[in-house]
């Protein structure tokens, strides 16, 4: 999706660009709030607090 | 508890079991090396051969007196230095700001950095096109709108040195604001308690206790920037490109437009590798002085500052810096989105959909989402089991040369994207694996770009649980494939699920390496 972003970019294609560039955004907070989500980071956390 | 196995049955299954741990630990190790070892040997070797394969430093004398060369090191050089001073110069208030004071919304000023921290640079600088290209920019429209200048005049002028770095700066302080407030979190309130409790004002204590301790992490935080502005190939080629100049991952990449010179290529990426080497050995020296180590027991919350009439003074400095790199590429983003002209500003009268229908309509778009998808699920998921197996080799000792295999699984993060690419493209457009033009080459330069933080992540992982249950399995008789499946890997589950996302979400957003290894070919999913 980059390459395209980028070679829209030397098309011209702002609009384009834009709807991409978004949905990248979009995807890209989608799994860093899903990742946030995750209670603790590995069973290590969870074993030390039982 | 002890459990008692009858004899005859636990020395029938032991004889029966094969154990495939050593072959497949060795069959990674020569994955890294295919990974790794053999892309930078070919790198190395074409860099000092000339076009008949005969030995020469011809390609190094090239960089060092042709000035075609010496534009874009210069280039690159004072990007990379303004860059870094500029992110250290908003990224140290803001992070002793949040981390150390009683500043409102710190919480959303972390969300907001981390947001600026995911943004693609090559993003955020064609959002700065839309609005502070020279004429078409949404600022300068609005400049000549409030004061009557003539088309043409304008304030901003995106397509300049000075424009780079600022976008570059943009999108690289989050390095310099994550090490700062995070060294600001750790350290602890006592040595300023005591310090106050000893007569210390607030200046002294800033001066001399939590500066010094700071201090490591920010020239940290401005070695990384500086690695950063250095090896980024989509602002510059976005923004440098228009304006008429390179920086060396521009060139290195003009370099392979027609008529090709890997060979120059080659020699021009070597010198960014070294450099990068070097500043990460730096930094890892930095940050690991043991002179600025606070070692004790249990220590106190870090002590507030209270900011007092300069409380809302300070929000309106942070919120300022957080502008620039989120809230007006975003807002030139969606308005280029809804607007029928991208650098016109939308209206609830002109707001169309037909971009997005233009955009969803066009063939490449669905060929890209497919191949962006496959290779993000591969890599995520080939990424995932390499870094979950050498970091179980690596933490575990598991076998003899463990060490090695850790250093091959750490080594990529020092090879910056675009020098990989070279790498790989001189690797695989000959017999007998010619992967060019296909998305296995893609493939092979996502995994090793992402490999350092999977590895990192998982071995952290690794450390934190002990091996007991793992002991108590071999003991019953598992091999160690068998335990790192039944016992380990479920209890790493959620750290292998985070692994996996990054590697995902990366493999997204990375364009250097991609831009050299793409052809028309790829992008029809022949492969």
């Amino acid at each position: 999706m980059s390459v395209l972003i980028f070679d829209l970019k030397e098309s011209g294609d702002l609009g384009a660009i834009a709807v991409l560039g978004i949905m990248m955004l979009v995807l890209t907070f989608a799994v860093v709030i899903t990742i946030n989500r995750i209670p603790g980071f590995g069973a290590a956390q969870r074993l030390r607090n039982t | 508890m002890t459990i008692a196995l009858p004899a005859e049955s636990a020395v029938r299954r032991r004889t029966f079991k094969i154990d495939f741990s050593l072959p497949v630990l060795i069959a990674f190790a020569a994955v890294l090396c295919v990974l790794i070892v053999l892309p930078m040997s070919w790198l190395a070797y074409y860099s000092v051969v000339d076009k008949a394969g005969q030995f020469t430093l011809e390609n190094f004398a090239t960089l060092v007196t042709e000035p075609e060369f010496r534009g874009p090191m210069l280039t690159t050089l004072i990007l990379a230095t303004s860059a870094s001073i500029f992110c250290a110069l908003a990224a140290a208030p803001m992070g002793w700001l949040v981390a150390r004071t009683d500043l409102p919304f710190a919480k959303a000023v972390r969300a907001l950095v981390t947001a600026s921290f995911v943004t693609p640079p090559f993003l955020g600088a064609i959002a700065w096109e839309l609005l502070a290209a020279p004429n078409s920019g949404l600022l300068n429209k609005l400049y000549r709108h409030l004061t009557g200048a003539e088309m043409g005049d304008h304030i901003f002028n995106i397509y300049s040195m000075t424009g780079l770095i600022f976008v570059v700066s943009c999108y690289t302080f989050p390095y310099i604001f994550v090490l700062i407030a995070n060294a600001l979190d750790r350290i602890p309130g006592d040595l300023e308690d005591a310090s106050s409790m000893l007569g210390g004002r607030t200046w002294t204590t800033a001066r001399r206790i939590t500066i010094p301790l700071a201090l490591p992490a920010l020239l940290a935080g401005m070695l990384i920037a500086f690695l950063q502005a250095m090896t980024l190939f989509g602002s510059p080629a976005i923004l440098a490109l228009p304006a008429g100049f390179h920086t060396m991952t521009t060139k290195i990449w003009s370099l392979f437009q027609f008529p090709p010179k890997p060979e120059l290529a080659a020699a021009a990426s070597l010198p960014l590798l070294v450099l990068t080497v070097m500043l990460l050995r730096t930094q890892q020296m930095i940050l690991g002085r043991k002179g600025y180590s606070v070692v004790g027991g249990k220590t106190g919350d870090p002590r507030l500052i209270r900011l007092g009439i300069w409380k809302w003074p300070a929000v309106a400095f942070v919120f300022a810096v957080l502008m620039l790199p989120v809230f007006l590429p975003y807002f030139a983003l969606i308005n280029a989105a809804l607007s029928p002209i991208a650098t016109t500003l939308v209206t609830p009268e002109n707001a169309t959909l037909k971009n997005v229908w233009f955009t969803f309509g066009l063939s490449s778009t669905k060929i890209a989402l497919q191949n962006t998808f496959i290779l993000g699920a591969l890599t995520a998921t080939l990424g995932t089991l390499m870094a979950l197996v050498i970091g179980y080799i690596s933490v575990r000792r598991a076998v003899v040369g463990h060490q090695a295999l850790g250093f091959l699984a750490t080594a990529p993060i020092a090879i910056p994207g675009i020098v990989l690419g070279v790498g790989l493209f001189l690797t695989y457009t000959q017999p007998p694996f010619v992967l060019y033009g296909t998305l296995w080459i893609l493939l092979l330069a996502y995994l090793t770009i992402e490999l350092p933080a999977a590895y990192q992540q998982l071995s952290s992982a690794y450390k934190a649980v002990g091996n007991d249950l793992e002991d108590a399995s071999r003991i019953l008789g598992a091999t160690r494939l068998q335990a790192l499946r039944h016992i380990t890997a479920p209890l790493l589950r959620t750290s292998v699920i985070a692994t996996w996302c990054f590697i995902f979400v990366a493999t997204v957003r990375e364009l250097s390496a991609a831009i050299i290894l793409f052809t028309s070919d790829t992008r029809s999913c022949r492969s």
